[in-house]
This record gives C-alpha cells, structure tokens and sequence, in this order.
C-alpha cells in the first residue's frame, strides 16, 4: 500500500482536477451557493478522505501560534487569552503537543520563535498553520511582529518559513500587518492579514474575534463539525465589521487574504466541535469513514454531472446518496457513542 | 465633459460659478438702488425689455469704450461672462476702494453664483466704508433670505423695513409673505412697489410677484402676465418665478406647467429648460425630465442641477420597480392602492415585503382618517445613497432631511443609507405616506405646518414608533418660550431665525396636531385640509373649523404642552446637567452611580429615549453588576417608550429568550425590522420566532430573505423551510430543502435526520 499521507496528496489533486473540469461551473448552478462555499464543501470531502488515510487521528496539522508584546496589561491579558484559545482549539483537532507549539508573553523572543519553526521537519508534508497575535509595526519598509527582545521582521520569518515544505496557512493578525502580505506571499502559503496596508496602525480588533470565532457552532458553516479557516476568516471579517459599526467608528482596518490559486482556506482546520472534538478514531470507525469517503467521492462526481441532467433526477440522485451519507454517519456516531437520535 | 465625474449633495446649484464661463445660475440682478450708471442704464433697458440683441451690442461696446473697470464688470456680468466679470470688479475695488457701490455690486454676482458667504462679505466691506449705504444692506438682506437661512431674521426685516422706498426690498417681504401663502401680508408691499415703479426700474420681477399673489389665491393671474409681456415678450423669467412659488407652494403639477411656458418662450433658457425637468422629475415623469435635463445640460454643461440629476436617472438601472396594488378596506368596502416601490436591486428582497406591510396597515388608517383614496399610483422611492437622495430633493428648502413628498412621489433614505440604528426607517416612511395624503386630499394646498404637523402627529400616534420622540432642543425651546403662534408656524420651516427652529417646529407641529385630535378628535383634520383646499387661512380654518380663534388656541395649547412636558421643561437644566452628570460616571465606570444619576434623569422625564438618553448606559451597569432582572426590566421600559437603538434591543430579546418570554420577545424582533432591517442575525431570530409562533408564512418569507441576501449559512435556511413545509404538509418542497440543505452541507445531521424522516414517510 502507498504512504497514506501521499495518496492523500495524490487524492487532493485528482479532486482538483475533477474541480478543474466542471464542478465550479455545475456548483455555480447552486442557488446560492458561492464558489467560496463549493469549495469549501469539496475540501471537506477531501479532509475526510485525508482522515481515511492518516496513520494517526489527524497528523496533517502543525500549529505554531505566537502572542506578542500588549504594551499593556489589559492588551497583554487580552493576547495570552487569545493565544490559549487557539492552542485549545489546535487540541480539538486531536493534535498533540508535539504537533502545537504556543509562545507568548516573555517566551515570544525571536531565538524562540525560529527555534519553534526550525523545529518542524523541513522535508514533512504537514500543513503548517502560524498565528501571530499582537501589535506590529511598519517603518515605510518593513514589517515587523513586536516581542520582547529584538522585533521579528516579515522578511525574517518568511525566510524560516521558506525552507518547510508543506502547505502554509500564516494568519498576521496585528496592526499594519498589511505590510507582512507582501514578504510572505508565495507559491504554497495562503496568508491573511489583519489589515490592508502597514498603514492601518490602530490596534487590531482581528484576533478577538479570530479566537472568539474558533470554537464556536455558527462558524461551522457547512455543518461538518470543523472549523475551517476559511470559515474563520468569513466569521471573524464579519465580526470586524460588525464591531467598528456598532462603535459608530470608521473602519481603520479591512483584513486580506490572498495565496496561490492551488491552496484554500478550506485545506487548513482550526478545530472541531461537537461530537468529533477531541476524538481518537477507532479501527472501525475508521473504516466506516472510508465507505464515507467513497459516497463523498460519489456526491462530487454527481454535482460534476449535473449541468446533464433534470433538477428531478439530479435531486433523486442526491437523495439517494444522501441517505447513504447519513446512514454510514450515524453509524459512525453509534460507534463514537455520540449518537444524537 | 463626463458628467459622472461630479456629484454635490443638498440645495446648492453652483459651487465654485466663478469658475462658469457662462450660465444663470440665479438669475442676473438688476440694480434697484436708483443710481444705476446711465450707459449701463440705457443697456439694461433694452434687456429688461426683451431687446436682447440691442442690448448685447450695448453692453459689448462699453468694454470698448468705458475707461471704469467697474462699467466693464457690469457688462461683462450682463453678457454672462462671470468669470471676467468677477476679475475686472477686484481690478474696480482697487481702482475706487472708497466707493461702496462698486463692492455692493460685485457682492450681488456672488449672491447670482450662491456664494453667500463671499457676498456677505463684500457686503459687510461696503457698510464698512458706509455704515448708512442702504444698497449694501439690501444686500445683504437679500443674500441671507436667498439661503433659507436663519440667523438673525427680525434684522433683516428691519432692514427691509428700514428701505421701504427701495423697489427691491419691497420686492424680497413680498416674496417672504408669498412663500407662506400670505398673499394679504404681501400685498402692502406690492402696492408700494407699484408706486415706486419708474422707468429706470425694470417691472418684470414685481409683475410676476403680482401675477404669483393673484395665482395664489386662485385668482386670474393673466392679466399680470400679459402686462410682464408687453414689457418683455420673451419674458421666461416670469413663469419661472410663477414655478417658484407654485413649488414652494406644493404645486407641482402646476410648476411644471410654468416651467414649459418658460422654455416655450425662451427655448434656450437653460436654466428654465433644467428646473422643468427637475419638476417633471418630480412628477415621476422621467423620460421626459431626462430629456430636458439632456437638453439643459448641452446648452450650459456646468449646471450641476442638470448634471447631478441626469447621473442619479443613470444609476435606475440599479433599481428594480415594484408594482403593487395594496388592498385595504373602510366602511365604504374593499378598495386597493396601486404603489410603484423603487428599490435598489441588492435591498429589494430585503426591504419589499416590509414597505408593503407598513402600506396595508397605513393605507386604511390615512384613507379613513383623510377621507381621501388615492387616485394614482403612489410612487415610493428608497436610496441605499443619501447624496442620490438629496439630489431628488434639490430645490425644497428644509424638508423632512430623511424624506421628502412631490404629492404622490416620495423619496428617502433607505435605512442602509445610515449607520444601524441612526434613524427609524419605518416612521420616516410613515411619515412622508402621510404627507401624500394630507397633500392631495388638500389639492395640495395644506400650509407647511399642518402638513408636517399630521405627519408627526401619525408617527406618534399610529406608526410603528407609536410613541413622542421628542428631542432635547424642543424642551429647550419650549423652556425658552420659543413656540411660535401657529398661525406663524410656517416661517419656522422656511425661515428659521436660529439654529435648530426647524426641528423645534416639526415637534411643535406635531403636538399641535396631537392637541387638536385631543380636543376634537382626529376626525377634523379632514374637515381642516378641506378648508385650506378651499384657499382659507390659517387663522380662518381655527376660526371655521374648529371654532377658536388661532391666539385662544395659542393659550389652551401651551396649556396642553405644559400638561405633557411641564416636568421635564421646567427642571431643563437639571436634567441636562443630572444627564451630564451620568456621562462622567459612565467614564468613569462608576455602575452603581449611574445607575443612582440615571434613576434621577428618569424620574423627570422618563420618556426620552433618544440616542443620548440614559437607558442605554444604565443597561449596560445593570450587566456589568450582573443584575439581569433589573436590567431587563429598564430594557423592556425602554422599548416600550419608544426606544429603538438596535444594540439595545438585541440585548433585549437575548433577555427575553432566555425568560422564554416567546411573544414579547417576538414584538421586539418584529419592531427591529423598521430599524436595522439588514441585520443577518435579526432575520435568522425572526424566522426561527415565527416558526415557534407557527406563522409559517412570514417564517419562510424569512429564510428566504437571508437566501436572497446571500447568508454564508445557506444550509440552516433551507433547513428551516423544508421543516416548515413539512409541517404544513408540503412533502416534496421539504425533500427539495432538505436536499439543499445538504448540498451545502453534507455532513448536516439535523438535515440528515429530517431527510430520513421525509423518506420513511415515502415508505
């Protein structure tokens, strides 16, 4: 049998691929259904099919997540709280503690925080996640992460980050953290950034609802019991939004998130919730999730074919596998012990 | 020139005109003073007579032939160019800088280009170097009445008083009376201007005041307009100032009428040809407004008028018109109302249904109490863009700054206009649908005052507010006795002589009325408009009508307003200090005092709840302890007095759900919709509390509001609707939603489990 983590390469992209021909144009057909939401579906699938390959509960996750200096005690409180959350969130996903590593406070130094990048294999194929929450600042030239000691700059975090390589998901979620787009950017980071240039220099209000957003039911959109950070990102902008409305305050930051056209947000999960939080797979649940994974395979060469076929038959059709879904799920709920009938 | 690349809000035609090469933007200003320059004069008379080429080659030659850079200036003006104009009048102050004359002057272009804070000032200049020079007083006069402006009104009518041999200050009372319908306060000054009549003054401008005052009181006018014409056969300044106060006057239809016989006159009247098609703009007549307007904007591209309303026609393509016959019924039998909603596409899903549940209540209310049914359609207009809105409202003076009515049309702020509850949307529309109806039952001859009085008066009392909300610089006035008589109430809309008058006079309308129904029941507004559509006055409606005089009315009404407010007016300044004294506590964080300082403002008057009123920052003390009862008791006193600050009722209903208190937090939900109607959140609570209250019908209408709108939480919609379908039977709609559900969520177990029970049900 093949390395499990590289036929789970070689199923994302076949799933890209099959995305390549018509799926986009057949989910466009969806009423309502964005193209940000058809993938987010697809993703889904695939990280399920993932999950049916992995050695461990999930060994696809590295979490780095950094917390810098407040300035002050209430920003301080306020940072480490949000570092803690993410850090719990990372867990419900059944990382363990060698795959999350948290720095804030005074063990946010640089030496530490190269030292945390350093340590994650260079050759692993891991999806690596990094958070950075904080103040940043930006002289005209560069952006750089405020942390006891020597500031961290973008190009110097960028230049660690260079030599992983697996996908990257970095969330800058400080001020002027536009500035920091630009140095990160590249062909295997999705990058998000608090604000939209390194002028925006007002303390961000990003993180708060970054971390608020990260375990919470109404985030999880598509229903499947983890938080995306596509999903994340959806909830915490519109919280942003919503925060700077009710204060009565013009905006003064408008986050950004860009990355290479191969990699989504959806790839990248903060968290589960519900019944599979914090759950390890049993040999048969894992083996019901496989026969999950065919019908997901299914469900995604349906919608592919729907542009051919009636809205009654494509609806028959997705009924029928539909009840397949749900019944191989609550079969994986009876054997979780966490059925809900 | 691309005519997209500019757009002003509000009133004002001509920012920047001295940058116009060419144009009227107000109309040229003769000189009344009487010692107008005889080679000017000799010009002006074969202008004012309509002998315009003469009179082009008479000014033209004395940039020729003139030595004084003031004559030049003058001619210049005349032939149009304003530009040049305004330059040769610096090099004339340089030139005479002891002659008051010469700044007076150049203070009347500005005053013609709306600078009246450049014309003020060279008017004050004058009086420097004169402090007797009655023309620059004139002046000065005239440009402030030319704003709409308050400041100082009584000085200016004793200025205008103080002139009363001089043809224009005559000419400007006259016009203050005419505005208000008072044709017999203008008529003094009418006759005295017929008798300073001379023929080195033009007539044209009295002429047409009295051919005004006739059409006023409905009288014939044409023999007026026959007399402007024999002087000036192509006198289309003379329907234009008709248009003026047939528009000020609500006449629309008939504004309109004056405007085409301007242009018909004078079809390269520019600025006649861009009024007419603002006024048929008004009248809903786009296609025909459009064409003026493209017209008016080939012949004179710098009218902003023309430019700012042919920008706003272009972005109709954004909007969606909906036609709809409202049905409602009275005791007469079942009727229906043809409504024409214009809304911007992306708010039309949103905002439809609720425009059209607001009519079907108010359309029996207002047709009842006005004894009038609507006889076309009425047109109703939202701009998600306040500038988009101000543009429609160009040339109405201080009306209704979140609304305004041209008879059947009316347009206003849609509430994405402003922040989340800045404004109450439902009441504006409430209020401007009341004004259709008291100015068409009235045949649009309803004073300013009852107008707006009955329209604040519904807001109160039969809207969706359906409380006072009156403002603190109301108890202000009142503490400061500052209610005007009210048969004098119109001038405080249209000529405010301070700083916030014309909200004092909304308010001061509005309980007018509210006194009236008190006292006679709301049934004799019909009665009243019927009156004042039979021209009477105000006084002579009181005095028929209601049988009191206005000044006995003036008394019994303070008594009534001291009744309702006496409290609150006569401990003013403690209340604002008490209020202001909270603000400090709140800074401070101090909760148990502003708890106690709030406690103190509420027992004055607890039926502020306005955006700086003290239940808010009490509420949230009342969190801060972690006194939940308490707080929701002070939210619940809020809402129901009225208040509407959406952050203050989502934290109600939060109170209430967690009570299970199902319909009255249904009530608050409900009521958010006039508020923040674009409030994801609001609609997914609506949908799932119309769902407990099993109004199957308004739940899905819901959920389909966040489908249209575009929820990122497209499967929980879905899901709603397939279980309400399911439990009206409606099997396959459920399956159908079900399966949507699923599509964008797979993984969905409440989705799963209802679509396992749609199956079984097949089997």
């Amino acid at each position: 049998m093949d390395s499990p983590k590289t036929l789970g390469a070689i199923v994302i992209k076949a799933f890209s691929r099959l995305r390549a021909l018509s799926i986009l144009k057949a989910f466009s057909q969806l009423r309502a259904l964005s193209v940000l939401r058809a993938l987010s579906v697809l993703r889904a699938l695939s990280l399920s099919i993932l999950l049916m390959f992995s050695n461990s509960s999930l060994a696809l996750e590295q979490m780095l997540i950094f917390g810098g200096l407040g300035g002050d005690p209430v920003f301080q409180e306020d940072f480490n709280e949000q570092v803690e959350q993410i850090y719990q969130a990372g867990l419900s996903l059944g990382l363990d503690a060698s795959q999350i590593t948290k720095l804030s406070g005074s063990d946010a130094t640089k030496v530490n925080i190269l030292a945390a990048i350093s340590k994650i294999r260079a050759d692993s194929d891991d999806l690596l996640q990094v958070h950075l929450i904080g103040h940043g600042s930006f002289d005209g030239n560069n952006y750089k992460f405020n942390i006891p000691g020597p500031d961290i700059s973008a190009n110097e975090l960028a230049e660690a980050l260079n030599q992983l390589n697996g996908n990257q998901m970095v969330a800058v979620m400080t001020s002027a953290s536009g500035a920091a787009m630009q140095p990160l950017k590249n062909d295997s980071r999705l990058v998000i950034t608090a604000t939209r240039t390194g002028l925006q220099k007002n303390a961000s209000v990003f993180s708060r609802y970054w971390a608020q957003g990260s375990d919470l039911s109404s985030v999880d959109l598509n229903k499947n019991e983890i938080i995306s950070i596509a999903e994340l990102y959806t909830y915490t902008q519109d919280q942003v939004t919503k925060y700077y409305e009710s204060e009565g305050l013009i905006a003064s930051e408008a986050s950004l998130i860009e990355g290479p056209e191969s990699i989504d947000a959806d790839l990248f999960s903060l968290s589960r919730i519900g019944q599979l939080a914090n759950t390890s797979l049993s040999a048969e649940v894992e083996s019901l999730i496989a026969e999950r994974a065919e019908v997901e395979t299914k469900l995604s060469e349906l919608s592919g074919r729907r542009q051919d076929l009636s809205e009654d038959e494509y609806f028959s059709e997705l009924q029928n596998l539909m009840l397949e879904l749900g019944l191989l799920q609550r079969q994986i709920d009876n054997e979780l012990g966490t059925t809900d009938e | 020139m691309n005519r997209r690349g500019r757009h002003i809000s509000g009133r004002f035609l001509c920012l920047a005109a001295l940058l116009l090469a060419s144009g009227f933007c107000m109309g040229y200003t003769y000189d009344y003073s009487g010692d107008r320059d005889d080679s000017l004069l000799t010009c002006d008379k074969l202008r004012w007579t309509g002998q315009s080429t003469a009179a082009t080659a008479c000014y033209a030659s004395l940039l020729s032939t003139s030595d004084s850079a003031y004559i030049r200036a003058e001619a210049q003006w005349a032939l149009g160019d304003l530009k040049t104009a305004n330059s040769l009048f610096g090099q004339a102050v340089a030139a005479e800088p002891d002659n008051p004359k010469v700044r007076t002057r150049w203070g009347y272009l500005y005053v013609q280009t709306f600078q009246f804070g450049d014309a003020a000032g060279l008017f004050q200049e004058a009086l420097g170097i004169n402090p007797d020079y009655q023309p620059a007083r004139i002046g000065f006069a005239a440009a402030s009445t030319a704003q709409f402006s308050g400041g100082g009104g009584d000085a200016l009518l004793d200025i205008l008083e103080d002139n009363v041999e001089n043809l224009e200050a005559l000419l400007i009372l006259s016009k203050l009376y005419l505005e208000q319908r008072d044709v017999y306060g203008a008529l003094p000054y009418l006759e005295e201007a017929q008798n300073l009549l001379s023929e080195d003054l033009p007539p044209l401008k009295l002429y047409a005041y009295l051919a005004a005052a006739e059409y006023i009181l409905g009288n014939d006018f044409g023999p007026w307009v026959d007399k402007a014409l024999e002087v000036n056969p192509n006198d289309a300044d003379l329907y234009v100032h008709l248009a003026y106060f047939a528009e000020i006057t609500y006449q629309y239809r008939d504004a309109a009428d004056f405007l085409t016989q301007a242009v018909r006159i004078d079809p390269y009247n520019w600025k006649a040809r861009a009024d007419l098609g603002l006024a048929l703009a008004k009248l809903n007549d786009v296609q025909t407004a459009r064409q003026h307007l493209e017209a008016a904007y080939s012949g004179d591209p710098y009218n902003l008028a023309s430019v700012n309303m042919l920008r706003l026609f272009d972005t109709f393509d954004e909007f969606v018109v909906i036609e709809r016959n409202v049905p409602y019924q009275t005791d007469e039998g079942n009727f229906s109302a043809e409504i024409q909603l214009r809304l911007h596409r992306d708010e039309a899903q949103v905002l439809g249904p609720y425009v059209f549940e607001l009519l079907s209540v108010a359309m029996p209310i207002y047709v009842e109490r006005y004894q009038f049914h609507p006889v076309e359609p009425i047109v109703i207009e939202l701009y998600p863009n306040h500038d988009d809105f101000a543009v429609r409202t160009l040339g109405e003076p201080m009306i209704g700054p979140l609304g305004i009515t041209f008879g059947y049309l009316f347009a206003m702020d849609s509430p994405s206009a402003k922040s989340a509850g800045s404004f109450h949307w439902g009441s504006v529309l409430w209020h401007e649908l009341s004004h259709v109806f008291s100015l068409e039952a009235s045949g649009s001859r309803v004073p300013r005052w009852f107008s707006e009085g009955l329209s604040t008066f519904e807001e109160w009392n039969s809207g969706p507010a359906n409380r006072y909300q009156v403002p603190t610089q109301v108890f202000e006035a009142m503490s400061e006795n500052r209610f005007l008589p009210v048969r004098d109430l119109d001038s405080g809309f249209l000529r405010p002589t301070y700083e916030g008058q014309v909200i004092v006079s909304y308010n001061q309308a509005g309980l007018v009325c509210d006194f009236i129904a008190s006292q006679w029941g709301p049934e004799i507004f019909s009665p009243m408009l019927q009156a004042f559509k039979n021209r009477a006055t105000t006084d002579e409606v009181f005095q028929d009508v209601l049988d009191i005089n206005s000044f006995a009315f003036d008394r019994q009404f303070r008594t009534y307003v001291d009744e309702l407010f006496g409290d609150v007016v006569s401990r003013f300044d403690d209340w604002a200090a008490i209020r202001n004294n909270l603000g400090a506590y709140w800074s401070a964080e101090d909760w148990e005092k502003v708890i106690e300082t709030g406690n103190q403002a509420l027992l004055i008057y607890p039926d502020y709840t306005e955006y700086d009123a003290v239940y808010e920052p009490m509420a949230i003390a009342y969190r801060n302890l972690e006194d939940e009862a308490a707080e929701l008791t002070l939210l619940e006193n809020y809402f129901e007095r009225g208040g509407y600050n959406p952050a203050a009722l989502g934290r109600l209903s939060e109170l209430l759900f967690e009570q299970g208190q199902t319909e009255e937090r249904h009530r608050v939900l409900q009521y958010l919709r006039w508020v923040a109607p674009f409030d994801e959140e609001l609609h997914k609570n609506l949908a799932r509390s119309y769902a407990e209250l099993q109004d199957t019908e308004n739940a899905i209408l819901e959920y389909n509001i966040l489908l249209d709108t575009g929820t990122q939480d497209v499967a929980s919609a879905h899901l709603g609707i397939a279980e309400l379908h399911l439990g009206e039977g409606r099997t396959e709609l459920a399956r159908r939603h079900t399966l949507m559900a699923l599509e964008a969520a797979p993984y969905y177990r409440e989705a799963q489990n209802l679509l396992f029970q749609i199956t079984q049900q097949d089997n």
